[in-house]
């Protein structure tokens, strides 16, 4: 049952087995395995329900319904994240990224992490890919400027390659990131919570937890508010206890909640070591009309710099093809004033590259005196050199698929018409403030690992010191999970539960 | 330091937050104080949640030169509603952002009096006006480029996915 603000008169009070806090790409997979293996489930979900006939394809009132958009404390960096009922997946690109083995490798090396090795994941990806009904975008599907990224790295004989995604019968509209109007995209509001639904799962909608308790060494209790939908203002408190508490709010939200409720923190690294996988644009102007928002927008990747060891993980950069509605594609034009419309009047002639970087924990999250959270973020020399070549790299293979013109996200307009003219990047550097970066893929701040010194929760995802508190989202990666987080974490979650439920007695006791 | 930049009072500021609320003051003060400054502007044009009528004053001053009228099409921001949807992004923000903003806003306005240029943002002639935000764009404090881009990006937003512009940009908008 869905739960909305509607239907609530007073306080409410629920009793469970589990009580899960985020109904995304790690919520959502909880609660169905818990909910289909016999056990109450209660889920607190902060945002709001949306389905197939509220996505009007409209972004201003999609990106207000469904996204929370933040600003790191210096204004530099532009997070997205989900705020609906479903999470990420729900508005995201549907790319689905399998983790590579050498990370799998390298978190048994470098954190001690159990029992995490690539076979053992591989059963738990195939479930979550035949769930979601992954496949392999072809090439007959790629877009106009998807086809600018193939063409230009191809003939620069580049590595790339089609998405796996979770798409079934797209009628390539365009408009995935506000949700999918035909419900070809298969996201957990058609596979994992009708399934917890169907299994008994209670699903609050604007009920926003806020903290967690523990007694004794347990976690017993979440409390937090339900939400005017309107004005997003407390309309009654919200209390669950259960045996089991799993916060799957995402990255900056899970930190926030664990630092609110002062436990599990320990090792004082609640909030730390947060990765941003910081992205940039580099757009260009071609002569024919490409009309890059038709169509599947994000569709080919060119990962030719994209290393993966079991040292460090994955590093370096990738090339996506990327495109979107007017209103977003504005936010990264350079200059203001008439330049800026005219750039803009060309919106049809414009392909654009995602230049994704992968970073090394330069971040954290604190709490402002709200208890909101506060971003922090101070981007590492080898990412600033890293997101240059990026750039560079995707300003060879526009041009190299026959743009005009190459025009960089710079605040103060950066255009160039010839590749000698390149080294204007390593002029303006990487500045804070001063070009586009933007954040889809927070990760690492609340940090699995062996070591309770050294991290905030352990091989399976228990915090070290709160038992029967578990953490499962991007934030429990020490690094970067994937190049696209969902299927990663889903796959974690499914470990997760599995885990769970093979200890049952550990933490249900025998009356279940 | 760039003219108009405010780096060296930035080392002072431990925060976002200080820095802005040290120098909407500053300015303000160097205006001649919060009476005279905050009084004279003109009434709001519709029922807003967060705006005043000087903070309305400020942002559709600066919407006005971000995208003005004219050029590669008629259409300017303050004949769509730019500002209408600025005042709805920051009210669903929470009560410290909104205070943020709020300064923010205030420092642009009486910015110049900090550069010994005693005419406030939304009094500037348009060329003045113009020379005044590029020395925001191009400024050495990360903070006052972070203003800028943060509120150009606000109502690139809200004029883009208008779709009064649709038309203008070749877009040919949401699928029936």
């Amino acid at each position: 049952m869905i739960l909305s603000p509607e239907a609530i008169t007073g306080p409410v009070f629920e009793q469970a087995d589990v009580c899960i806090i985020g109904s995304g790409s790690a919520g959502s997979v909880i609660a169905m395995e818990m909910a289909m293996a016999g056990y109450s489930v209660v889920v607190l979900e902060e945002g709001g329900p949306f389905t197939r006939p509220d996505f009007n394809k409209k972004e201003r009132d999609m990106l207000a319904a469904m996204y929370r958009q933040r600003y790191s404390d210096d204004l530099s960096i532009l997070f997205y994240q989900a705020n609906c009922l479903g999470g990420g997946p729900v508005i995201n690109m549907a790319d689905c990224v399998r983790t590579p083995d050498a990370v799998f490798h390298m978190w048994e090396k470098n954190y001690g992490i159990e029992d995490m090795s690539p076979a053992r994941m591989s059963a738990y990806f195939d479930k979550a890919e035949a769930i979601l009904k992954t496949d392999k975008i072809k090439d007959t599907q790629l877009n106009r400027n998807n086809r600018v990224l193939k063409d230009g790295s191809t003939s620069l004989g580049y590595r790339g390659d089609t998405f796996h995604t979770n798409r079934e019968h797209c009628v390539e509209c365009g408009f995935c990131p506000f949700g999918c109007p035909y419900d070809s995209k298969q996201t957990t509001m058609l596979n994992y919570l009708p399934e917890a639904l169907a299994a008994g799962a209670q699903l609050y909608v604007y009920a926003r937890a806020d903290r967690v308790e523990q007694k004794d060494g347990k976690a017993w209790r979440v409390t937090g508010s339900i939400l005017n939908p309107v004005t997003k203002r407390k309309m009654a408190a919200v209390e669950v206890r259960a045996k089991v508490i799993v916060l799957a709010a995402n990255t900056i939200n899970s930190a926030q909640i664990l630092l609110n409720s002062a436990i599990g923190n320990e090792s004082g690294l609640a909030g730390k070591n947060l990765l941003i996988q910081p992205h940039t644009m580099v757009s260009a102007l071609f002569d024919e009309e490409l009309k890059g928002y038709r169509g599947i927008p994000q569709a080919y990747f060119c990962d030719e710099f994209e290393k993966v060891d079991e040292d460090i993980g994955l590093s370096g950069f990738r090339l996506e093809g990327g495109f979107t509605t007017p209103g977003l594609v504005s936010t990264m034009m350079p200059g203001f004033g008439p330049g800026l419309k005219e750039r803009m009047a060309r919106y049809n002639n414009m392909a654009n590259v995602v230049v994704l970087v992968y970073d090394q924990p330069c971040g954290q999250v604190t709490l402002n005196r709200y208890g909101r959270p506060v971003i922090s973020y101070q981007m590492a020399d080898a990412t600033r050199g890293a997101m240059i070549s990026g750039m560079r790299e995707a300003a060879k293979v526009l041009f190299a698929a026959g743009a005009r013109e190459v025009m960089f996200a710079h605040e103060v307009p950066t255009v160039i018409t010839d590749l000698s003219e390149l080294s204007i990047l390593e002029q303006r550097g990487i500045e804070p403030c001063s070009q586009l970066v933007v954040s889809f893929h927070m990760q690492g701040t609340c940090r699995m690992g062996a070591d309770p010194a050294t991290s905030v929760v352990d091989s399976y995802l228990e915090s070290h010191t709160v038992k029967n508190l578990f953490v499962v989202d991007a934030s429990i990666s020490p690094s970067t999970v994937s190049s696209h987080n969902m299927l990663a974490i889903m796959a974690i979650a499914h470990r997760t539960a599995d885990y769970i439920i093979t200890n049952k007695e550990k933490y249900f006791g025998s009356t279940v | 330091m760039k003219e108009g930049g405010f780096a060296g009072l930035h080392a002072l500021a431990a925060t976002r937050r200080t820095f802005i609320k040290t120098l909407a003051f500053a300015a303000v003060a160097a205006h001649g104080g919060s009476s005279v400054a905050f009084a004279s502007y003109p009434d709001l044009p519709a029922r807003l949640r967060f705006l005043t009528p000087m903070t309305h004053a400020i942002i559709s001053a600066f919407a006005h030169r971000i995208l003005p009228p004219g050029g590669a099409f008629p259409e300017g921001a303050l004949s769509i509603d730019v500002v209408q949807y600025f005042d709805a992004v920051i009210a669903a923000e929470p009560y410290e952002i909104q205070q943020d903003i709020k300064r923010a806003l205030i420092l642009l306005e009486f910015g110049p009096y900090l550069q010994l240029k005693f005419r406030r943002f939304t009094r500037m002639a348009p060329a003045q006006k113009d020379a005044y935000l590029t020395t925001w764009e191009q400024s050495d404090t990360t903070l006052q480029r972070g203003i800028f881009s943060v509120f150009k990006k606000i109502c690139c937003l809200g004029f883009f996915s208008s779709e009064k512009i649709f038309s203008h940009i070749g877009y040919d908008g949401p699928w029936t």
